[in-house]
């Protein structure tokens, strides 16, 4: 049967629940920095040293143990309070790699591979940093934003400028921070929503087996187990067990391929990203993020090879 | 023509989220959706969700607004939740099954690794061992053949069908059901075989045939009885 309808309405749901609790935890930070957060504590992590900036910014992730899902308002609120682009990058890339349930998950099924560890949880930070960091030099960065966003942060600009707070003083606390809470949460839910039933389609329409299969050539298995990352959209709090259970198959350095990009990028977090990037920045956004993994790959193929690790 | 304001919209897709989560709590089938780890997790996202969807509406009921209308995409969204809720009515909902086998990874998990030492500790406790712990015992014990001959009740589902037996089978999930893995093992029988995808307890010989590493194993049936389908159907025990 070509395509089983029960499968993909029970693993478009399952993605669904799956990323709920995460991705609630990441409304509510986010509700928090919009309502709460103040621009100049913001400054003081941006204004530091370029390196240093990307790299606290990427340590981050560590205190807030939400994947990729719960990521996205976070960002969101964040470049309204003052993240530059890179900024919001390195965040959004590092943050599902170095959360602490990610790092024991990682740690507790790979514990044989220490080099494997590492280069994920190191390699994908130092990923994370050069990438975000290659958005430095951007003229302008706004281009890359969608129209609402952009127009938040200006109206945001002008609210600060004028010094009338953000027109809502007349609100108590309770009615303002459900507002933003409820407005915040379905405007998440309706991208994770649309990538969970991408991501359930594609992988009721074609087996496992089919990725095995055409993954058996060294080179190939790479680029296979990186294609099945950005199709599985499974989060990165347990990617580690999904790459456990291909271990008989392909080589670790092609594990390495799937969970470095899979955290960075897949077809639910595109779908989510459209709230607030261009389509233009998420497809040049992919491309550097598997160039990327590639070379960190290789950077692993070649330590593995003279022994190191 | 307002048919239906923004905040509104809000308020309602956000009312319908809890109730297609909430409905499937009531109805125990959450369970065929996630590992049970997460269900109190996911029930307390839903409540607050919940609880705030409600805050919202008393504050736009008291307050009043002023009507905006809702995009399209708005309105397309909000029509995919609600159909989604519909659907929980006249959708049978059924966990995975014999169906999805060619699409799920097939077990090799550590933490059943770790059981399988467990297990050598304590041999006595070998009566309630699950499907999967079979599985490990046989595909991960140093010396599977000690357990040759052991009296097995095991639960799960039939995923397939053949002459002289059939396969019995369990996922198993990490967090969703997207990560599931498959556990199968083979039961030897000449009696009639219930059709795929049911549930049941099976009674049986574990047998062990074959050296490492190109070991396999069976259960020699004894006698089965039908299950209904269980609440958390990726449980191992």
């Amino acid at each position: 049967m070509f395509f089983n309808f029960e499968r993909f309405y029970i693993t478009s749901l399952g993605i669904v629940f799956g990323a709920f609790p995460f991705l609630l935890l990441g409304v509510v930070v986010a509700t928090a920095i919009q309502l709460y957060g103040k621009k100049e504590w913001f400054a003081l992590l941006t204004r530091s040293h370029p390196i240093l900036s990307h790299l606290y910014i990427a340590l981050f992730g560590l205190f807030i143990p939400v994947c990729e899902c719960g990521n996205i308002p976070i960002i969101k609120k964040l470049m309204i309070r003052g993240f530059s682009l890179s900024h919001a990058v390195t965040y959004l890339l590092a943050a599902p790699i170095v959360n602490p349930v990610t790092i024991f998950t990682t740690y507790q099924v790979f514990s044989d591979y220490p080099g494997l560890v590492a280069f994920r949880i190191v390699g994908g930070l130092i990923l994370s940093i050069i990438i975000g960091m290659s958005f430095i030099a951007i003229g302008n960065p706004r281009q890359f934003l969608v129209p609402s966003l952009k127009r938040e942060i200006e109206l945001d600009e002008e609210s600060n400028n004028s010094h009338s707070g953000h027109g809502h003083n007349h609100k108590n606390k309770i009615e303002e921070f459900s507002s933003h809470f409820i407005v915040e949460l379905v405007e998440t839910f309706k991208y994770l929503f649309v990538g969970s039933i991408i991501a359930a389609f594609v992988q009721t329409a074609v087996p496992r087996e089919f990725f095995v299969q055409i993954g058996s050539n060294p080179l190939l298995s790479l680029l296979v187990m990186i294609l099945f990352a950005f199709v599985i959209a499974v989060c990165s709090n347990v990617d580690a067990f999904i790459a456990l259970s291909f271990s008989n198959v392909f080589s670790n350095a092609s594990l390495l391929g799937f969970l470095v990009f899979g955290p960075m990028m897949d077809i639910k977090t595109v779908s989510m990203l459209r709230s607030i990037f261009t389509n233009k920045f998420i497809a040049m956004l992919t491309a550097m993020i598997f160039t990327g993994t590639i070379v960190l790959v290789y950077c692993y193929y070649l330590v593995n090879l003279i022994g190191i690790v | 023509m307002i048919l239906i304001s923004k905040k509104l919209w809000y308020g309602i897709s956000a009312l319908l989220i809890s109730a297609i989560t909430l409905y499937l709590y009531y109805i125990n089938k959450i369970g065929y959706f996630i590992n049970s780890n997460y269900y109190w997790y996911l029930l307390v996202s839903v409540i607050t969700i919940f609880i705030f969807t409600v805050i919202y509406f008393w504050y736009l009921i008291k307050n009043g607004h002023k009507p905006k209308p809702a995009r399209y995409s708005q309105y397309i969204f909000g029509s995919l939740l609600f159909c989604i809720f519909v659907s929980l009515f006249i959708v049978p909902i059924k966990p995975l099954g014999a169906e999805s086998a060619n699409y799920a990874k097939r077990g090799n998990s550590k933490k059943a690794a770790q059981k399988v030492q467990y297990i050598a500790k304590s041999p006595e406790s070998i009566s309630s061992l699950s499907l999967i712990d079979w599985y490990s015992l046989a595909t991960l014990s140093p010396n599977p053949n000690q357990y040759n001959g052991q009296k097995a009740i095991i639960k799960g589902f039939v995923s397939e069908v053949r002459d002289g037996g059939f396969d019995l089978s369990q996922y198993q999930v990490s967090c969703c059901v997207v990560d599931a893995s498959l556990y199968t093992i083979p039961v030897k029988t000449t009696q009639k075989i219930p059709a795929k995808d049911t549930w049941l307890n099976v009674e049986g010989q574990f047998e062990i045939i074959g050296q490492k590493p190109n070991i396999k194993y069976q259960l020699n049936f004894i006698k089965s009885e039908v299950i209904a389908t269980p609440d958390d159907p990726y449980k191992s025990k």
